[in-house]
């Protein structure tokens, strides 16, 4: 009985020290589609844990593709870059907003309707992958903008 | 942050970025530099407001072309006569710019009914992409945005004319797949003042609240078109006619 309550034990202490390495997702969000539109951007916070980690590829089962991209502005210009890979430095707050970093998602098989959960993998170099739910908000509302629509503190 | 060059260099080679590079110089240089060469009297006499981008001091009359609205209908350049137009030029599988753009001139377009109720203003989403921005699929675009938005789209020649007149670029990748190319475009609000002309182009990082401050601005600027529309119609019977669509 010991050596179970003892493994036991270990274990939680195990996972506690893997959890507080790994980075945390916070605010996850993906914007619902207008009609016939087969793109969508996903939005999320990084807390880094204990240790610097990467955030290397993501994937979904309703997009042919995600992507990590980066919108930048250039003299009025809007660029989109591709990023290998999303650094997140340990005990940082890495912040992925509009107009900024997101998750791209090409081909999506179908539309993202606002109050269903949308599940991405995320793939981290050290943390391994780690299933995330989206919700998928109407950015259009207003107290949702407000929460989440200001990206004037950006670049 | 990487200069220009080099972020354009990264994204499309160095061929390609020091074209474009050159290209945003010419463009906003032109834009800028018109009003020092010009010898055409300023319609007035105080230099132009500061802004989050740039005002002309000299309205610039864009070139004849015809576009093509949202409900497949030819629109040519003289329809922006009447009215203060907002352009932002993008694409309809533009992930993340494009919708914010729009969610922005949504609540832009609250702010101005409130504060500015008898200035007439009309919202454009124009798509530099016609190959796949068919009339329809720009229409429930953007009137998923607002109702009262309007989507314009037209030949390629036609939308780099009336994009680099403005002081707006746009770059559509070649050879890649059909559905998932991503263009690069410049993500600023245009201002084209009742007579269809360029009065003003507002710059990223785009915020609502600062936008209808800057537009305030640059309607107060001006002052040349109140006594113009006097002349012919009355700024009332202007905002009522537009009103209604």
């Amino acid at each position: 009985m010991t050596r179970i309550v003892l493994a036991s034990f270990l274990l939680a202490l195990g996972g506690a020290a893997a959890a507080a390495g790994a980075p945390r997702v916070l605010d996850p969000w993906i914007r619902a589609t207008p009609p016939q539109v087969t793109t969508a951007a996903a939005y999320l916070t990084l807390e880094g844990g204990e240790t610097a980690d990467r955030l290397t590829s993501a994937k979904t089962n309703v997009a042919a593709k995600v992507e990590i991209h980066s919108t930048m502005q250039h003299d009025g210009m809007t660029l989109m870059m591709p990023m290998e890979a999303l650094p997140v430095p340990a005990r940082s707050t890495v912040k992925l907003a509009p107009g900024a970093e997101h998750l791209m998602l090409t081909g999506l098989k179908r539309a993202l309707t606002p109050g269903e959960t949308v599940t991405i993998t995320l793939q981290f170099e050290h943390a391994g992958a780690m299933d995330v739910a989206f919700p998928v908000v109407d950015a259009r509302a207003e107290d949702h903008a407000e929460q989440h629509g200001d990206h004037a503190g950006h670049h | 942050m990487p200069a220009t060059t080099e972020i354009l260099k990264m994204r499309f080679g160095a061929r390609w970025a020091l074209s474009l590079a050159a290209l945003v110089a010419l463009t906003v240089g032109s834009l800028v530099g018109r009003h020092f060469v010009s010898n055409a009297p300023a319609p007035s006499a105080t230099p132009p407001p500061a802004i989050n981008g740039y005002v002309l001091e000299n309205p610039r009359a864009l070139s004849p072309a015809t576009l093509v609205d949202d409900q497949g209908a030819p629109f040519p350049m003289t329809d922006f006569a009447g009215h203060w137009s907002f352009v932002y030029f993008g694409y309809t599988y533009c992930p993340d710019v494009c919708p914010l753009s729009l969610l922005e001139l949504a609540a832009v377009k609250k702010r101005l009914l409130a504060r500015m109720p008898d200035v007439a203003v009309r919202y454009y989403f124009v798509s530099v992409d016609p190959a796949r921005d068919t009339p329809e699929r720009l229409h429930s675009y953007v009137a998923y945005f607002d109702s009262d938005f309007r989507g314009l789209t037209g030949s390629i020649p036609e939308l780099t004319q009336f994009a680099t007149e403005t002081g707006s670029l746009f770059l559509i990748p070649e050879g890649q797949d059909k559905d998932s190319y991503l263009i690069t475009h410049s993500s600023n609000m245009t201002v084209l003042d009742p007579t269809g002309k360029l009065a003003a182009v507002i710059t990223p990082p785009h915020e609502p609240e600062n936008i209808a401050t800057d537009f305030a601005k640059i309607v107060a600027y001006r002052s040349d078109l109140s006594g113009l529309e006097a002349g012919s119609r009355a700024p009332k019977a202007i905002a009522k006619s537009n009103a209604s669509r």
